[in-house]
């Protein structure tokens, strides 16, 4: 319930940031995978991916940054707030996080750089789930990997702003009927700070 | 006696009359020779002895440039983002000519000293801009993205400006059409600029003027200053009024042909036909 109300309280920041444009998805078209933005580095607020050949991406509509990082004593759920074929649909990554990535605040996601979790479903790795309307229920994962790319910290005139989180992922995973799942492309580019970073260690 | 005595002083006084007034009309009629030949000599005066001008000339060039380095600044607009800066380039030349002309007023060769202010700017696209006004938009500004090996940093910037003082050396081939005519001439010009940076400074406006003006090299350094030299040539025509032994005006219009060398700097001209200027010129005959 705490955790409910904590996202819920997270969820309201994102809707009330402020007007700067920095925290405004820029969505730049990637012409090499129709429908998916770019690639990139630099804290666009966007990510997206094919679902077996399905986009799911970042929506033209709705509040800024559609995406939060959550950590607790042992895992950082990040959560993508996409759409796929006009319905919601979100992707949610659980990482498994041992007590070396000290993850206090947004700034301790840095030690994420470069990192690279394999996607499966043991535990010790990382676990994907769908939710939202029509959304497949994943019942085991064949393989794949999340890889943090880039995290890096930015300064706006000399102040701290964000980190930004920026990397690719891609699984194949079976859902309880037995369909095929392919994850392809997948791409994110995050800005985070207080108002979408919760930590349940404190 | 007597009589015949006067009449020899009629006839004597008669011949000095028509003696007298054949040397006045001998008189006028060199003064009129003298005069005519004179007047002749005046009139071929031209066609044997070069003229010689000064010029006193001012105009804007409008220069056509290719896209500068957008790379650092920042994408905005949300979906379908782009970058939406603006650049432009303005150029004032003055000069001080000296020309010589043939005696036929046909051939001219024009050379002097030419200062030219040369102002780039890269901002906001301003739709609702004035085209003489410079001013930016208070409310409008960029992310402009400097190095750092470590981190993503960004300073707000609403503008970058370079201005550049220029000295050279125009040297320009003329032939006038109607030298007949010498109220309105005609001319195609040929001419070819050499000038020399003399000065140059960079210029960010920052969002927050307080304290990031020590940041300035961090914008600028992502663009390159003008070259020392920079030589061009142009093609163009022009008109003249005015008469020929008195003070003139002219239009001249040159067309920018092709760079010798150099580059001005944070906005690249185009290498060929980047544009053309106009000048307006003080004609002041020398004698």
């Amino acid at each position: 319930m705490k955790k409910l109300i904590i996202i819920a309280a997270a969820l309201l920041a994102m809707t009330a940031c402020s007007k700067s444009d920095f925290k405004e998805t820029q969505y730049i078209s990637d012409p090499d995978f129709p429908g998916l933005p770019i690639y990139s580095e630099m804290g666009y607020n966007t990510f997206g991916s094919y679902i077996n050949e399905q986009v799911f991406s970042v929506s033209s509509y709705g509040s800024n940054r559609p995406f939060y990082l959550v950590a607790d004593r042992e895992h950082l759920t990040m959560t993508l707030y996409g759409w796929r074929e006009g319905t919601n649909l979100n992707m949610i990554f659980t990482l498994p996080i041992d007590t070396t990535y000290h993850l206090e605040d947004y700034h301790s996601l840095l030690a994420l750089d470069g990192k690279t979790f394999t996607i499966d479903t043991t535990s010790t790795s990382c676990n994907v789930k769908f939710e939202g309307y029509y959304a497949p229920e994943i019942e085991s994962i064949y393989s794949g990997y999340i890889k943090f790319e880039k995290v890096q910290q930015v300064l706006v005139d000399k102040t701290d702003a964000e980190v930004v989180v920026s990397g690719t992922f891609q699984f194949r995973a079976f859902t309880y009927l037995g369909t095929r799942i392919d994850v392809t492309g997948g791409r994110f580019d995050l800005g985070v700070d207080n108002a979408n970073f919760v930590n349940f260690r404190r | 006696m007597s009589g015949k005595c006067a009449e020899a002083v009629i006839l004597h006084r008669q011949t000095n009359t028509i003696i007298i007034m054949r040397k006045k009309i001998l008189l006028w009629s060199c003064l009129i020779l003298l005069t005519g030949t004179a007047a002749t000599a005046q009139e071929t005066e031209p066609k044997t002895s070069w003229h010689h001008n000064l010029y006193v000339e001012l105009g804007p060039k409008f220069t056509s440039h290719l896209s500068p380095n957008l790379e650092p600044f920042r994408p905005t607009g949300g979906w379908g983002a782009y970058i939406n800066v603006d650049s432009r380039m303005r150029t004032w030349q003055g000069s001080f000519r000296y020309e010589i002309v043939s005696p036929n007023y046909h051939w001219a060769l024009r050379t002097g000293l030419q200062y030219g202010f040369n102002y780039k700017r890269i901002g906001y696209k301003q739709a609702e801009e004035v085209f003489h006004t410079m001013d930016y938009v208070d409310t409008e500004w960029y992310y402009f993205q400097v190095d750092n090996e470590n981190q993503l940093e960004y300073l707000l910037v609403k503008g970058i400006e370079q201005h550049s003082h220029y000295l050279g050396i125009p040297i320009e081939l003329r032939y006038y059409f109607n030298s007949g005519l010498k109220t309105f001439r005609m001319y195609l010009a040929a001419e070819a600029d050499l000038d020399f940076l003399v000065g140059n400074r960079n210029k960010v406006n920052f969002l927050n003027k307080d304290g990031m003006a020590p940041y300035a090299g961090q914008v600028t350094s992502k663009y390159a200053n003008p070259d020392p030299m920079n030589a061009s040539t142009y093609f163009g025509a022009g008109f003249q009024v005015g008469d020929l032994n008195g003070i003139g005006v002219g239009f001249n219009w040159l067309i920018h042909l092709f760079e010798i060398n150099g580059s001005t700097g944070m906005l690249p001209t185009k290498p060929k036909f980047a544009g053309s200027k106009l000048q307006i010129e003080l004609v002041i005959p020398l004698k």
